[in-house]
């Protein structure tokens, strides 16, 4: 299982470190490389778990990066979701070295997997077709928008809460 | 942090960039997080209902023997996708096969076993709770709960045989026993003679003393035989032990008590259990099988301790012992305790001191240098100045290497009365 999380790390770093290449912006593709070697390595070696968070919110914020440096759009969406992807099989091969699986193959693995993929895709289709319906929004949309995201924010921060409280 | 928490600053982060820049790419990226976020929350597993009992494969155990341990867990409730159980075993004990932890899915009326051997040096272990966590797939939100699967198991001190402790205190009890009872009747070994009595037995006639004084007749009177009180007093205080690596020196000395407990009551005597240390742990003297388990039990889970109450010997409740019975203190000793033991014998009682050597044991865990012999040296003429002082008050001390098998010196210094001068066997 470990195998695959990182195989998934270094496909992401890959993913991001080409869209780079390609534009010939060498040094962050090369960062990226070194960063994704380092989650790996962290993954491998020492199951650190604040590894993976790091991971994940760089991963995501080079895709954003890459947006803002005017890279494909779909191809930052497809290393985010790769991103997101390598962070839950990390985080599901701590678990199982954690454990002692029961019949891992059949009872954990596959259903994991098959629900990680469901989501992906939606995500990635999702993303896509999002993608293709651009809206011009005004303020008054902006402000609304940004109303509707304190809210949610509190609740994520409930949620959080409550989770730990548990 | 959690993992709805980091994904949630995530999203937030994204979409704050979005809205700032203007730029919608940033909110599809945020979209498959919300995606998985909204997923995980979808799958939010409830909490569970479950019914766990745990069996062993024995209550009572000897040091090496191996228990297994077997959890039963029964989902009363709904599916569990990630059902993870983490049964930590009490201190001190090693788990040698199986594991006691498992991750695994756990359907609506699926029974689960966990097994696993445990192995432990000797105490009492008692298991009283599991931890079990639920999951969902995603492994986003978790329920964690601790539920009540108590049980409990002695790892029982190691016990040698011995065939016999000779003892013989002033009081005697008033049933039929192994010790002499200073009184002349039914016994085995000769006694006295004194004159014919009717109802005296035709075979005690002493046909010698008769026949020198015709006027009467005379008959053999043997020594009658009883039972005893004895209680035995286990020094538990941390000050008086002495270390050798990971071994200790206790170890040996609730060995011996278990050992004399054994031999006394299978002598039919009555046999009480003083602990001294931690706190006064008392068994209440008794007969028997019974009285052996409960003693071996005490024996078990018997630990040592650092009370400043308990730190001499001058609290030692001597009333729960009857005066004139037998005491057996099994102690390293240290330099105070002579003055009590010496006034314990004053007050009556048959004293006998088994002492495990503390200063030949710590000497092997040293290396061989000038200053640990002139250290060993000094330590062994105290400890020769305080058993001396012990003997003369007529207290009965055995000195303890306890590399030689308690046994074997049971068997040489204990087995005939030497209740005036005491063994020593350095």
């Amino acid at each position: 299982m470990k195998q695959i999380a990182l195989g998934s790390i270094i496909f992401t770093a890959m993913l991001l470190a080409l869209a780079f290449i390609v534009t010939n912006d060498w040094i962050p593709a090369l960062s990226i490389i070194v960063l994704g070697v380092l989650w790996s390595a962290a993954v491998w070696w020492r199951n650190w778990d604040w590894a993976n968070a790091i991971g994940l919110v760089v991963f995501v914020g080079i895709a954003g990066f890459g947006i803002w440096r005017n890279l494909p759009t779909f191809w930052m969406l497809l290393g985010s979701v790769a991103a997101l992807i390598a962070w839950d099989l990390a985080h599901f091969a701590q678990r199982l070295t954690a454990a002692e699986p029961l019949n891992e193959g059949l009872l954990l693995w596959r259903p994991h997997f098959e629900r990680l993929l469901i989501v992906g895709g939606l995500g990635l289709l999702l993303g896509g077709v999002a993608w293709g319906f651009q809206i011009s929004l005004n303020f008054g949309w902006v402000v609304f928008l940004g109303f509707l995201m304190a809210i949610s924010l509190s609740w994520v921060v409930r949620v959080a809460r409550r989770v730990n409280n548990r | 942090m959690s993992k709805p928490f980091l994904l949630g600053l995530i999203i937030y982060g994204l979409v704050i960039a979005g809205l700032g820049t203007r730029n919608g790419a940033f909110l599809v990226l945020a979209l498959p997080v919300m995606l998985y976020l909204a997923a995980g929350l979808l799958y939010e597993p409830e909490p569970p209902r479950l019914k766990i009992t745990r069996t062993l494969s024995a209550d009572r155990v000897t040091p090496d023997q191996p228990v297994t341990i077997t959890l039963t867990i029964i989902n009363e409730g709904s599916k569990l996708e990630e059902f993870y159980v983490d049964d930590i075993p009490p201190t001190g004990l090693e788990v040698i096969e199986g594991t006691s932890r498992l991750l695994t899915t756990l359907h609506p009326d699926q029974t689960l076993d966990l097994e696993y051997t445990v192995r432990g040096n000797r105490g009492l272990y008692r298991f009283s709770t599991v931890r079990v966590a639920v999951r969902d797939y995603l492994g986003l939100f978790q329920k964690q709960l601790l539920l009540p699967a108590p049980n409990q198991f002695f790892v029982l001190p190691e016990l040698t045989r011995v065939k016999q402790v000779a003892i013989r205190p002033p009081r005697t009890g008033i049933y039929s026993g192994l010790i002499p009872a200073r009184q002349g009747g039914p016994g085995v070994e000769f006694f006295g003679v004194r004159e014919y009595q009717p109802g005296d037995p035709l075979r005690w006639m002493n046909p010698r003393a008769s026949a020198r004084h015709p006027e009467s007749f005379f008959v053999n009177e043997f020594e009658q035989e009883r039972v005893v009180d004895v209680g035995l007093i286990l020094d538990a205080r941390g000050q008086s032990d002495a270390q050798r690596g990971s071994e200790s020196l206790f170890e040996y000395s609730i060995q011996a008590a278990a050992t004399l407990a054994d031999t006394f009551l299978g002598g039919g005597n009555r046999v009480g259990l003083f602990i001294y240390g931690r706190s006064l742990d008392w068994t209440f003297p008794g007969y028997g099988k019974v009285q052996r388990e409960r003693i071996i039990r005490a024996l078990a889970r018997a630990e040592q301790g650092h009370g400043r109450v308990f730190e001499r010997l001058e609290h030692l409740p001597t009333r729960l012992f009857p005066v004139r019975s037998q005491l057996v203190l099994i102690s390293p000793l240290i330099s105070k305790d002579s003055n009590m033991l010496i006034r314990l014998r004053a007050r009556g009682y048959r004293l006998m001191v088994i002492s495990p050597d503390p200063v030949a044991f710590e000497r092997q865990g040293f290396g061989d240098s000038d200053s640990i012999s002139l250290a060993t040296h000094i330590a062994l003429v105290e400890r020769k100045l305080l058993l001396s002082r012990l003997r003369q008050a007529e207290i009965q001390v055995v000195d303890w290497p306890v590399d030689i098998p308690f046994h074997q010196i049971a068997h040489v210094a204990l087995n005939r009365l030497t209740f005036q001068r005491g063994a020593n066997l350095l």
